[in-house]
């Protein structure tokens, strides 16, 4: 049981908690670009849709290697605030 | 954490493989008979001879167009090319309510190839699903996703690369199978991952479209700011007659492209003043899905200010598209690429067989689970290839006048794919398998047949022509056959047992 529990919670962690990381990363890394000059913001928008893939994918690999479940749910909110740290950051600025 | 770390993808290449993989077997398959869209199409509509006489192709249609397209307000000529003998122009409003008249090599000569699905089928089916409305894009994308995390994860499953590479004990099959899935796994592998991701990056935007629509908008506005199309034509009144002699910008073409670059030539309101014409590349220099676009005015011929140069991330996904559909490839480079897929769709098979013969080895009493594995892999591994040879066999059996022809081949495949779920659940397990495993080689070896009883003149011209779509194809169902006729008669041989369960590398060609 405590198995299947802990797959449960890592099974939603990637899905979902990598999508919603990814999600943040989509729109958190834009500001950023433009910020940097690197890009206009519809090319960023772009690319940080190209590259958030890949968080994604880190996300779901990373929650079958992680320990336990809580450490891995405390590093996917970590990472969600960081992202919108940086959102709200860069709106600030 | 390190013995952890490889059991945790070990159980990750299982279950991810597992899950998903029916679903990728069905999408490799039908997308690497992609590859050969219109060879297959050329097959499937046989009335399509070979336009022998190619000079003048695109006066004679804009003389075609003048004569039948009068005040439409969209003209567009598809010039045939090395891939398929289609030579068709269309005329009408709109993109949907479009008149279609394909042409043939005589002056003036009109031909009227049967309805059907053609290779077509196989490249929409294999990201729609046939479920366009119901998320079938969505259920790819997914597919796709889980086929990059197998694959990931099964670089750890399979580590020991060199000793797995070289090693082939084929005495038992189990160990076959498994050595088999090792080293096809490490040949298709950078194959597997190029044509995953870049066909995520087909519908990035549509999968993940948040940040485009908090900063932007719909994906479609997003991509009128990253690829400027040309400014929309206000349909009016009649006005101006458009050009009859296509020579002065064919010169002009040949001038900048070389010769014989032509793929499709567009035109945009050709009787107003503001008409132009649009003159697409045939794709075979570029890795970019958009081939090079010239723009001319379509009353006078002059040329106009043409599009203006995608910005770089959209061309960048531009050219990932290109790479998945693969248009640049040459014929070597894409029976390489085919046989990629076949491999990938071969590793595939095999894994979902080894997992259900390793447990099966295992456990004295069967879970509920095992039989459905079981069945789901009779009926997608061997079933699949069915329901494909049913599909062609339809192309030729229905009547040729029949309505709505096209949609009935698609609904005979899946019909056929429904009948092979149920037998395969009515059947013991090996009897499915060899049954299914013949009916297809069986239908492999009527097609050619029929073919050549309902119109040999066919045949003889392919041979006079030299029409190698027609024959390769013809041969390589033969092939196929052979294949699956082998593969049956093997697993009759074998003596029953509980953990007989095959269907492998073969069954895929």
């Amino acid at each position: 049981m405590k198995h299947k529990l802990d797959v449960l919670f890592r099974l939603i962690a990637a899905i979902l908690g990598g999508y919603l990381v990814s999600i943040g990363f989509s729109i958190a890394f834009v500001p950023v670009l433009v910020w940097l000059k690197l890009c206009s913001q519809a090319e960023a928008v772009m690319v940080a849709t190209m590259l958030s893939y890949i968080v994604y994918f880190a996300v779901i690999i990373v929650s079958f290697c992680r320990r336990s479940p809580w450490l891995l749910w405390r590093d996917l909110l970590l990472s969600l605030c960081l992202f919108s740290a940086i959102y709200w950051g860069m709106e600030a600025l | 954490m390190k013995p952890d770390f490889r059991k945790n993808m070990v159980w990750l290449h299982t279950y991810s493989g597992l899950v998903m993989g029916w679903l990728l077997f069905t999408i490799f398959l039908t997308g690497t008979l992609a590859y050969f869209n219109p060879e297959i199409t050329q097959w499937m509509k046989p009335e399509l001879q070979k336009v022998s006489n190619t000079a003048n192709m695109l006066n004679r249609s804009l003389d075609e167009l003048h004569a039948r397209g009068e005040g439409a307000s969209g003209w567009s000529i598809y010039l045939p090319n090395n891939r398929t003998e289609h030579w068709y122009i269309q005329w009408g409003e709109g993109r949907r309510n479009r008149t279609t008249l394909s042409l043939g090599s005589e002056l003036k000569q009109v031909i009227e190839p049967r309805e059907s699905a053609g290779g077509n089928f196989f490249r929409v089916f294999h990201y729609t699903l046939q479920l366009r409305g119901y998320g079938g894009r969505y259920y790819s994308g997914i597919a796709a996703m889980f086929m990059l995390v197998a694959v990931f994860s099964g670089i750890f499953t399979h580590r020991r690369f060199f000793r797995d590479f070289f090693t082939l004990r084929i005495s038992k099959l189990q160990k076959a199978l498994t050595d088999f899935h090792g080293l096809i796994g490490i040949v298709t592998m950078p194959f597997c991952i190029m044509i995953c991701a870049t066909g995520i990056m087909v519908y990035v935007i549509m999968y993940m479209p948040f940040s485009s629509e908090h900063y932007v908008g719909t994906e479609r506005q997003l991509s009128s700011v990253l690829s400027p199309g040309l400014e929309k034509l206000a349909p009016k009144a009649p006005t101006s007659v458009p050009i009859t002699n296509f020579s002065e910008i064919e010169r002009k073409i040949d001038a900048t492209w070389g010769e014989k670059q032509i793929r499709r030539v567009t035109f945009e309101q050709p009787f107003t003043e503001a008409g132009r014409i649009i003159v697409d590349r045939i794709k075979d220099s570029t890795l970019s899905r958009q081939s090079d676009r010239l723009v001319f005015s379509a009353h006078t011929g002059e040329p106009l200010k043409g599009y203006l140069p995608a910005s770089t991330a959209a061309e960048v996904r531009r050219v990932f598209f290109g790479l998945h559909e693969a248009h640049f490839a040459d014929t070597g480079l894409r029976w390489l690429l085919f046989l990629l897929g076949l491999l990938s769709s071969a590793l595939i098979a095999s894994g979902l067989t080894i997992w259900l013969m390793k447990r099966l080895d295992k456990v004295r009493k069967r879970h509920v689970s095992h039989f459905l594995v079981e069945r789901l892999n009779i009926a997608v591994i061997a079933g699949l290839p069915l329901a494909i040879m049913a599909f062609f066999l339809s192309n030729r059996l229905l009547p040729v006048m029949l309505e709505n022809r096209a949609e009935i081949e698609v609904q005979v495949f899946l019909w056929t794919w429904l009948l092979c779920f149920l037998h395969s659940f009515l059947r013991q397990a090996k009897n499915a398998w060899v049954e299914q495993l013949l009916a297809t080689a069986l239908c492999c070896f009527l097609l050619p047949m029929i073919d050549l009883i309902q119109d040999s003149q066919r045949l003889l011209d392919a041979f006079n022509q030299i029409n190698l779509p027609y024959l390769i194809f013809t041969v390589s169902i033969l092939i196929v056959g052979a294949c699956f006729m082998k593969t049956a008669l093997w697993l009759k041989g074998k003596p029953v047992s509980n953990k007989l369960n095959k269907g492998s590398d073969k069954s895929s060609c």
